[in-house]
């Protein structure tokens, strides 16, 4: 064995960590299509095809089931999103509509029913100050909504620019920028430009549907999965950037600056990055969940590499849909999937 | 009296009463208290009232009155003098005009024989007084009524009136719209068409008619009528075949709707055509031959429809055989059939030759169709069509392709053979037979199933037929390659295909024969073949080939050392073959000699060389040659089955050897001891298939002696399968017995024994369940012809049934006497089964296992009556079960819960049954029958079971969707797993389950 | 009236039933899935707008089934009768119902249409490998009366 090839193994062994199941969490009578932590990491919302929304919380070691919404939907409950206060809850459902949630004591209350889209609404996000909520649609449009002060949603834009079914939207961590991704295998970035909302990026190198993305802590990197099998990390550069990237009309570009493939074998349905440390998860249509790190390189910025660190094979006994880092808790994070389950897991240090 | 008719009569004619007054009136005339003379006087002054609404509604009246006479009430002064009275009033006002009609055609209906002169009169009247455009439906209906009435029981009259009653009737009947009315107008068309001689007014007959064609009607929703638009059709096309003379009219109005755009029309005129062909014949139709046969062409390529395909091909056959002529073939070769036929092919010979194999398909199917209408046709077309059929069956790759084209050549082969006996027919094909043989020749030796046999039909079909002078040689060459095709092919239905192939040539060409039964028996002999045997036992058609296989199995089975397995084989393959030919007298009357004697002696002979590692080959050996003595003993004639009982019991009564042949200083046999060895006693066997077969009168030589040994040998022989065997001749002979004196002599002593050998001391020991076991096949026997003693039988079976030791032996026995079975007691076997035995049986005895049931002290004993009463009801038609049903599901259910195993099975059988049949006694026990049923798929160690619960769990959707809605979601959920089974057919069960509860959850969203 | 896509189709034989092998009766074997128990789950499913099943149309074919029992996966290609059918979406989305509804969830499912025999390959096999524009469609209570038509077992004659 060579000098160098040693050290790399070294370096891998030190670098492994293990995803163990901490509990699962069953309820739900049919698959799992989401979940999502609320800001401060005490409670867990998910959502299914049963056409229901549970919500966990922590009742001294374990996690249990606290309350289950019902009769908001006709149709399967897609996905949900906390607001940034932790106060509403937004659920965008097949049935065309995205009911939205207030939170009140322990109990939830079905504030706002938003309809617009002409079928099924597949996400949610909201922007980091609260005021604005975003959806998404098979009908191929992205929809900005306004929260006015008495809690009333108005519809703020509608950008019509995926040519194909949106699949996800998520908001920047910390500005009023906004991404979404979808069946035209296309990411695309949108801003406020007086007083309208407008496409500003468009990010092509997936071959094929984009499932999911999610920013880094700081905003400046974007990462997305793909039913090409691969994830993807794009990099900000703003105007005037030190590498000498070109921007135009004052705007930053977006590159791909890292391709990760071979760890799954079907689908990506869903990345997240932890808030908390620099980790990835995805989890995917192979049941497996693989966690990432990012290896340090001369030139981090321009060619980043990920390591993956962790994976679990068989994490769930179908497809995974959805996967998320605990914003509280280091190395904490929830998984669903069509089995029916969710379930929530801890990355430890392999002794 | 006069006074009270009046009144009622003034008031009907007021309309201030209804019916009740017709009765009475009628009553009266009925009863002879009013004469019907009395009656129309009475009627006089409202028949002559200036009013015509009154006059109208008298007039209707009489009508009505008749209406609630008995037929025939009126003497035929009576008929004529109202006849002539309505007849005068078919003139009078336009509103008592209907009145009349309607009043002639009831009593047209009623008086079958309406005097002469009369029925003219009748009509001519109508065809001068009534525009029957200008009335409504209902009295237009009366119009034709009466005409009808008047074709049907007056035609002579009819027929006098010639042309005027023709010209009449089409002047009636023109613009009629109504289709109650075309009904009842088309059948008096047709009736007219097909009796009286048009003539002139053919063509306005038919014009009046063929308006009509196509018919289009779409009946009202709720069609009142219930006159649907085929019932129109059918009418109307039976008006058109009415006559040849309508040909020159209708053939082409048939021709012109054949290209119309509408396919219903296009339809109806094939159908219409078809039938009309044979009635107009050449001359009808000779004329329009081109026409039609392009619109078919046309139609078939088209190819819409298979059913439009189908139909346009037979019209063409209908109209090539009516063009026929009646002449010899030779007389007419370039007569118009043959250059029609020649015109066809050549017109599609593009199809024909062509790549595209549905077109080409059609095409040979068209070409075929017009060749299987007469010789003549054949001779023109096949000769024509064959080598460019043989071209493509060869040229193809595709099997799927092939196939169908193989298809059409064996159609073909049909028809060759079909025309075979016409020397012409032959004549014209002959050069061609071999090519086709050899295209078939080379299909079957391909590697496609679907080829192979199709091809193995064919060529079978056509070495039958001695005319096509196919050679013996290549007769061989055929019959060899469907032989090794049969010998080697595994599915069942594919391999007797063969073998029914085989045997079918050979019938025909027995000189064919040594050489397949030459490769054949060189094949088993070489063993490679697995079924080689059932191909030797094919080539046998008659009593020299039976006696030439027969005896090559025989030396095979008779053959000192040869593995029992292998002997075993050669039995099966000789019971096979006795089996196939036991109606043949001739090989019935060598049987005796040539197969029971050797076979008997063989295994006799082998016995003695078993050893007791081969216990199990040797039981199956037994039960095979069983089977063939069983097959002997009912189907020998009397004096052979005479001879081979008095050897046989000879033989098993003193273990004389001779008696069945054996020579030589044989060592002497006991096999009737219960203590000998068990390669004795288990020959008893033997005996069993006979007694079991034969007529137990035709057995008179020491038959009690042998009974009371086997009876003896049954109780206390501890071979389990002598002791069967034993049980099984008791029971025959009993179940056989004939009625009287001589039955209770047997049973006295028996019952006695089995009875005090059952209850002997310890209860648990090995004899006292045998005693057991036999009274059981002697309850089964009793039972089975119901004799009046079979209740002592089986009350105490179910006595016994509570016994903590004998109860599960004697449940199961409970079931195995209502168990079918075609083996032991039948008709065929000379035994004695009533019909609906297992009905009284379960009638009279189920209630003591109720009792029984509920009044067992140990879950034990409980549970051997759960367990007989499910056996029981397992057998039992559900009609019979249907009254007890509410009992038995909670019981069902409750052995669901406990039982495993074996109860499981049946109990679901029975359930499942229930739920399909009874679904209100089930619905209410569905809180446990859904999550049982789900645990037993689930979980049950037996794939049986499983796949039981899967079945009950389908039928369950049967029932109100009401009830099951609140199963739905858990149902599909919980068969998830199960779709996992580690069982192929569990999981076949499981997708049907589960697709038929996701297919109820579909219906109830909303 | 409506007119068929493929007035004129082809028909090719119908399968015979599996044969029963002696180690299917035996309750301690445990049986595979096998190409020729997944190609008989789909053989069966009705054409949309033939009276014909898919086997009839030679649409499914056993050797366009591959199975691997170990590794859940199963792999199927379906040909479109004609390179345009219209019904190519709802074929395949037949196929991909039946086998959720009579697979075990285990098994990973991929339907495709035979490389090269439809104009619109790409997009109709992106279509059916979304899972959740399948889920979508299956809430579709008009899409789903049209699949489970062609999934009615007709009597076969």
């Amino acid at each position: 064995m060579t000098g160098a090839r040693k050290l790399l193994v070294h370096h891998l062994k030190n670098s492994m960590q293990s995803l163990q199941e901490a509990q699962k969490l069953s309820g739900h009578t049919e698959r799992v299509w989401c979940v999502s932590w609320n800001p401060s990491g005490t409670l867990l919302a998910s959502c299914s095809s049963d056409k229901t929304i549970r919500i966990w919380g922590k009742e001294g070691e374990n996690w249990v089931c606290k309350s289950v919404l019902t009769d908001a939907h006709t149709r399967t409950v897609r996905s949900v999103s906390w607001s940034p206060c932790g106060q509403y809850l937004a659920a965008a459902s097949f049935d065309a509509t995205t009911s939205v949630w207030s939170r009140k004591g322990g109990e939830f209350e079905c504030l706002a029913t938003l309809e617009g889209h002409e079928n099924e609404v597949k996400s949610s996000s909201w922007a980091c100050t609260g005021s604005l909520l975003a959806t998404c649609s098979r009908d191929k449009s992205v929809w900005i909504w306004e929260v006015t002060a008495d809690e009333e949603f108005e519809c703020a834009s509608v950008m019509s620019t995926h040519t194909q079914d949106v699949k996800r939207v998520k908001w920047h961590p910390t500005k009023e920028l906004l991404a979404s991704c979808g069946y035209d295998d296309t990411v695309r970035l949108y801003r406020e430009e007086s007083d309208d909302w407008e496409c500003c990026n468009t990010l092509k190198g997936h071959s094929s549907t984009v499932w999911a993305l999610d920013f880094n802590q700081t905003g400046n990197r974007l990462a997305t999965c793909s039913a090409d099998c691969s994830l993807k990390i794009w990099q900000e550069y703003e105007p005037g950037n030190a590498e000498g990237v070109n921007t135009t009309d004052n705007i930053s570009v977006w590159k791909c600056v890292c391709t990760v493939s071979g760890f799954h074998e079907r689908p990506i349905y869903d990345v997240s990055w932890s808030t908390l440390e620099d980790l990835l998860v995805t989890a995917g249509g192979d049941d497996s969940l693989c966690v990432y790190r990012e290896v340090l390189t001369a030139d981090a910025k321009n060619s980043p590499k990920f390591e993956m660190v962790a994976r679990v094979r068989g994490a769930h006994a179908e497809d995974i849909n959805s996967v998320v880092w605990s914003p509280s808790e280091k190395g904490l994070l929830a998984s669903a999937s069509d089995d029916g389950d969710v379930k929530l897991w801890k990355l430890l240090q392999e002794a | 009296m006069a006074a009270s008719m009046k009144t009622k009569i003034a008031n009907y004619v007021a309309g201030t009463s209804d019916d009740d007054a017709l009765r009475e009136i009628a009553s009266d005339l009925n009863k002879k208290s009013l004469k019907f003379l009395e009656f129309i006087e009475g009627l006089g002054e409202f028949l002559t009232n200036v009013d015509t609404v009154v006059r109208g509604r008298a007039t209707g009246l009489i009508g009505h009155v008749l209406n609630f006479l008995p037929p025939s009430f009126l003497s035929s002064d009576q008929v004529e003098l109202v006849a002539t009275f309505l007849i005068a009033k078919l003139s009078d006002h336009h509103s008592v005009q209907p009145q009349a009609l309607q009043t002639l055609a009831i009593l047209t209906s009623r008086c079958n024989s309406l005097p002469s002169g009369l029925p003219q009169l009748i009509c001519r009247s109508i065809f001068r007084e009534v525009q029957n455009q200008s009335l409504s439906q209902s009295d237009r209906y009366a119009t034709y009524t009466v005409l009808q009435n008047i074709l049907g029981y007056s035609f002579p009259d009819v027929e006098e009136m010639g042309g005027d009653f023709v010209i009449g009737f089409i002047q009636q009947m023109d613009s009629e719209k109504d289709p109650r009315n075309l009904m009842i107008a088309f059948n008096c068309a047709q009736f007219i068409s097909s009796r009286l001689h048009l003539g002139a007014f053919t063509e306005e007959m038919f014009e009046v008619l063929g308006c009509y064609f196509p018919i289009d009607f779409t009946p009202p929703a709720n069609n009142p009528h219930g006159i649907t638009k085929e019932d129109l059709i059918l009418a109307l096309r039976k008006c058109f075949s009415a006559t040849v003379d309508f040909a020159q009219h209708c053939v082409p109005l048939l021709v012109e709707k054949m290209t119309s755009d509408l396919q219903s029309a296009r339809m109806d005129a094939f159908l219409t055509l078809t039938e009309c062909a044979p009635v107009y014949g050449r001359n009808g139709v000779a004329e329009f031959l081109g026409s039609i046969v392009s619109c078919v062409k046309r139609e078939v390529l088209m190819n819409l429809t298979a059913e439009l395909v189908e139909t346009a091909k037979a019209c063409v056959v209908a109209v090539f055989t009516a063009m026929t002529p009646k002449e010899d073939v030779n007389a007419s070769k370039d007569d118009a059939v043959t250059t029609s036929a020649v015109e066809l092919y050549q017109d599609v010979s593009k199809f024909l030759e062509g790549s595209d194999v549905t077109k080409g398909c059609l095409a040979f199917s068209l070409c075929r169709a017009v060749a299987s209408s007469s010789p003549l046709a054949f001779c023109a077309m096949t000769p024509l069509v064959l080598p460019v059929l043989i071209l493509q069956v060869k040229n193809q790759s595709q099997v799927s392709v092939q196939h169908s084209y193989l298809m059409e050549l064996s159609g073909f082969a049909q028809q060759i053979v079909k025309f075979s006996t016409n020397s012409e027919s032959a004549k014209s094909v002959s050069e061609y037979i071999g090519p086709v043989c050899d295209v078939f020749e080379e299909l079957l030796a391909t590697n496609a199933q679907e080829l192979q046999s199709q091809a193995a039909q064919s060529l079978s079909t056509l070495c039958k037929t001695e005319q096509f002078g196919i050679s013996q040689e290549k007769c061989v060459s055929y019959l060899k390659l469907m032989a090794t095709r049969a010998m080697h092919t595994v599915d069942t239905a594919q391999r007797k295909l063969y073998l029914s192939s085989v045997h079918e040539v050979l019938k025909q060409r027995p000189n064919a024969r040594p050489d397949i039964t030459e490769l054949t028996k060189a094949a088993i002999k070489s063993g490679e073949a697995s079924y080689a045997q059932e191909v030797l036992v094919a080539t046998v058609t008659d009593v020299n080939s039976f006696t030439d296989v027969n005896n090559f199995f025989l030396k095979h089975i008779s053959q000192a050392g040869t593995d029992i397995a292998d002997v075993s084989g050669h039995a099966e393959s000789v019971r096979e073959l006795l089996s196939q030919h036991v109606s043949d007298p001739e090989v019935m009357a060598v049987v005796l000699e040539q197969l029971a004697f050797p076979v008997v002696m063989s295994v006799v002979t082998h016995s003695c060389q078993w050893k007791d590692d081969d216990k199990e080959k040797v039981s199956q050996l037994l039960t095979v040659v069983s089977n063939i003595l069983k097959i002997l003993g009912y189907s020998m004639q009397k004096g052979d089955v005479t001879k081979l009982w008095d050897a046989l019991q000879k033989f098993y009564l003193l273990g004389d050897a001779h008696a069945i042949g054996l020579s030589g200083d044989f060592p002497a046999l006991t096999p009737l001891q219960p203590k000998s060895p068990w390669q004795q006693t288990r020959l008893i066997a033997l005996l069993e298939g006979f007694v079991e077969g034969v007529n137990i009168q035709w057995t008179v030589e020491n038959r009690e002696a042998v009974f009371e040994s086997a009876f003896g040998f049954a109780l206390s022989c501890e071979d389990e399968f002598s002791h069967i065997a034993a049980c099984k001749i008791v029971a025959s002979m009993v179940n056989k017995a004939p009625l009287g004196a001589q039955i209770h002599w047997l049973l006295e002593p028996v019952m006695e024994k089995s009875k005090s050998a059952m209850s002997s001391n310890s209860g648990q020991s090995a004899s006292c369940l045998r005693a057991l076991t036999l009274w059981i096949w002697l309850t089964k026997a009793m039972e089975c012809r119901s004799h009046s003693a079979a209740a002592l039988f089986s009350s105490h079976l179910v006595s016994v049934v509570g016994d903590p030791n004998l109860g599960p032996a004697a449940a199961r026995g409970l079931g195995h006497v209502v168990q079918d079975g075609d083996d032991i007691f039948t008709t065929k076997l000379n035994g004695s089964t009533t019909p609906l035995y297992k009905q009284r049986f379960f009638t009279l005895n189920f209630k003591h296992l109720l009792e029984g049931y509920e009044q067992a002290k140990s879950q034990e004993v409980k549970q051997n009556y759960l367990t007989a009463i499910c056996l029981l009801t397992s057998h039992l038609p559900l009609q019979v079960l249907k009254p007890h049903l509410s009992k038995l599901v909670p019981l069902l259910l409750s052995s669901l819960e406990q039982a495993g195993g074996q109860a499981h099975s049946q109990t679901l059988l029975t359930l499942g049954a229930a739920v399909s049949s009874t679904p209100d006694v089930i619905t209410p026990h569905l809180d446990s029958v859904v999550p049982n049923l789900l645990q037993i798929a689930q979980r049950n160690q037996s794939m049986r079971v499983r796949i039981s619960a899967l079945e009950c769990l389908e039928n369950l959707t049967n029932l109100q969707m009401l009830a099951l809605a609140p199963y739905e979601k858990r149902v599909v959920r919980e068969l998830g797993p199960v779709l996992d089974d580690r069982k192929r057919l569990v999981r076949k069960r499981a997708v049907e389950a589960r697709a038929a509860w996701i297919s109820l959850e579909n219906a109830s969203k909303p | 009236m409506v007119s068929l896509d493929n007035a004129n189709p082809v028909v090719f034989l119908r399968r015979k039933e599996r044969h029963v092998l002696p180690e299917e009766e035996d309750d301690d074997v445990t049986d595979k899935f096998d190409s020729r128990e997944v190609f008989d789950l789909i053989r069966v499913i009705n054409d949309p707008e033939h009276p014909l099943t898919l086997e009839e149309l030679n649409v499914v074919e056993e050797s366009n089934v591959k199975v691997d029992d170990d590794a859940n996966a199963v792999y199927i290609l379906f040909t479109p009768t004609i390179p345009h059918c219209s019904m190519a979406t709802l074929i395949g989305l037949s196929i991909r119902v039946k086998l959720l509804r009579a697979l075990p969830s285990r098994f990973k499912v991929d339907v495709k249409i035979s490389p090269g025999t439809h104009d619109s390959e790409h997009a109709v096999n992106k279509q059916l490998a979304d899972k959740e524009r399948v889920a979508a469609a299956l809430e579709n209570s008009h899409l789903l009366e049209v699949v489970n038509q062609c999934l009615v077992r007709r009597a076969t004659g």
